[in-house]
């Protein structure tokens, strides 16, 4: 699971514009990373992290984009 | 086969229970399954469709990471007789394929859940230049790359399983929501086929003039299948993105446009012609060296 977490902290940026659709899907991978982190120490605050990702609405890009951000800083804390 | 799970006191038991937190008794509970037809992850309206349920909409996810360790046929059994004893809705969310929850579904149904299918179709247009990034990220990043979307789904026509069909089109737009089959594969069509704004469109092409400038200058040699579909995407700009910007076809803007696709179709298909002589020449066999005189 760590190596997973270095490749999505460390991928770079493509050239071209990441797809509403890809967005979506990199951040309920992120989302997912760190719900299976924590479901076993912590199982309601992992529930709450899962509920607030699925309330995420996958065609509003700002949204998507604000969550992934949300997501990486709790990450970050999750791994410290 | 029949599921036949009685909710267990275990760890399997308290998975459910946590799924189905997330919604209340409903008076005339629905099992709903989103598929994705084309590239976007159908798991993209799952907020929608939680917002559209008052009760709540329980989800569990195709690959639920509350739950890791479990065959995912056995989780989805015990969730749907939890769903059936405790009248919830759930949500059988990005399912693949239709047979995977097939059986599971009518079980649903003789127990008295509704059963609404949400097919997630992408613009044809879409779904292509998508795929390409997609394979191009993968192949940058040394990475298996993900199948995502069944590009076409077999819906069982016939199948008397389904009571309702919802088509959600590549702007996350509802364009059928009704009983007939034969409705949804038509807004099905209509929605591969959809026609881009011009916006979308302008945007849809500069995407594919980043795409062409990376592979012409990737350090990687970008595989064979790659550039051929980036060639195909030029096709595809040529017969269906450009006709449909709010543009004269003989206007200077247009004849711009068709020449700059055609440079660069050209740079992209220079790259698999030198593979391609590459290739024959790694595989002819080598110069006859006698004696020389």
């Amino acid at each position: 699971m760590p190596n997973r977490v270095v490749t999505v902290a460390s991928t770079p940026s493509p050239p071209w514009r990441l797809s509403d659709a890809e967005a979506y899907a990199q951040m309920r991978q992120l989302s997912d990373l760190i719900v299976t982190r924590m479901a076993l120490v912590d199982r309601a605050s992992a529930l709450t992290i899962r509920q607030d990702t699925l309330d995420t609405d996958g065609y509003d890009r700002s949204a998507i984009d604000a969550r992934a951000r949300h997501l990486a800083d709790l990450l970050r804390r999750v791994l410290e | 086969m029949t599921p036949h799970y009685e909710l267990p006191q275990d760890s399997l038991g308290d998975v459910v229970t946590a799924l189905l937190a997330d919604s209340s008794a409903a008076t005339s509970p629905q099992a709903v399954v989103s598929l994705a037809v084309t590239h976007s992850p159908a798991e993209r309206w799952t907020a929608r469709l939680r917002r559209e349920y008052s009760d709540g909409l329980a989800v569990l996810s195709q690959r639920d990471e509350l739950a890791p360790s479990l065959p995912r046929r056995e989780l989805a059994e015990a969730v749907a007789s939890a769903a059936i004893r405790l009248q919830r809705n759930v949500l059988f969310e990005g399912e693949a394929h239709w047979g995977a929850v097939s059986d599971t579904l009518a079980y649903l149904r003789d127990a008295g859940h509704s059963v609404r299918v949400v097919l997630i179709v992408d613009r044809q247009t879409d779904a292509a230049l998508a795929r390409v990034t997609q394979s191009l990220r993968a192949h940058s990043l040394g990475e298996a790359e993900q199948t995502r979307g069944a590009d076409g789904v077999d819906l069982g026509v016939g199948d008397t399983t389904v009571d309702r069909y919802t088509v959600v089109d590549g702007d996350g737009a509802t364009v059928y929501d009704g009983p007939t089959v034969r409705d949804a594969l038509r807004a099905m069509t209509d929605s591969r086929a959809a026609a881009m704004s011009g916006l979308q469109a302008v945007s849809w092409l500069s995407e594919l003039r980043r795409v062409t400038e990376h592979v012409t200058s990737s350090a990687n040699r970008v595989p064979r299948d790659i550039l051929t579909r980036t060639v195909q995407l030029y096709d595809l700009a040529v017969e269906r993105v450009l006709p449909e910007m709010p543009i004269r076809t003989d206007s200077p803007a247009a004849t711009v446009q068709r020449q700059r696709l055609a440079a660069g179709r050209a740079r992209v298909q220079a790259l698999i012609d030198g593979q391609e002589q590459e290739r024959t020449a790694a595989a002819a066999p080598p110069e006859p060296s006698g004696p020389s005189l």
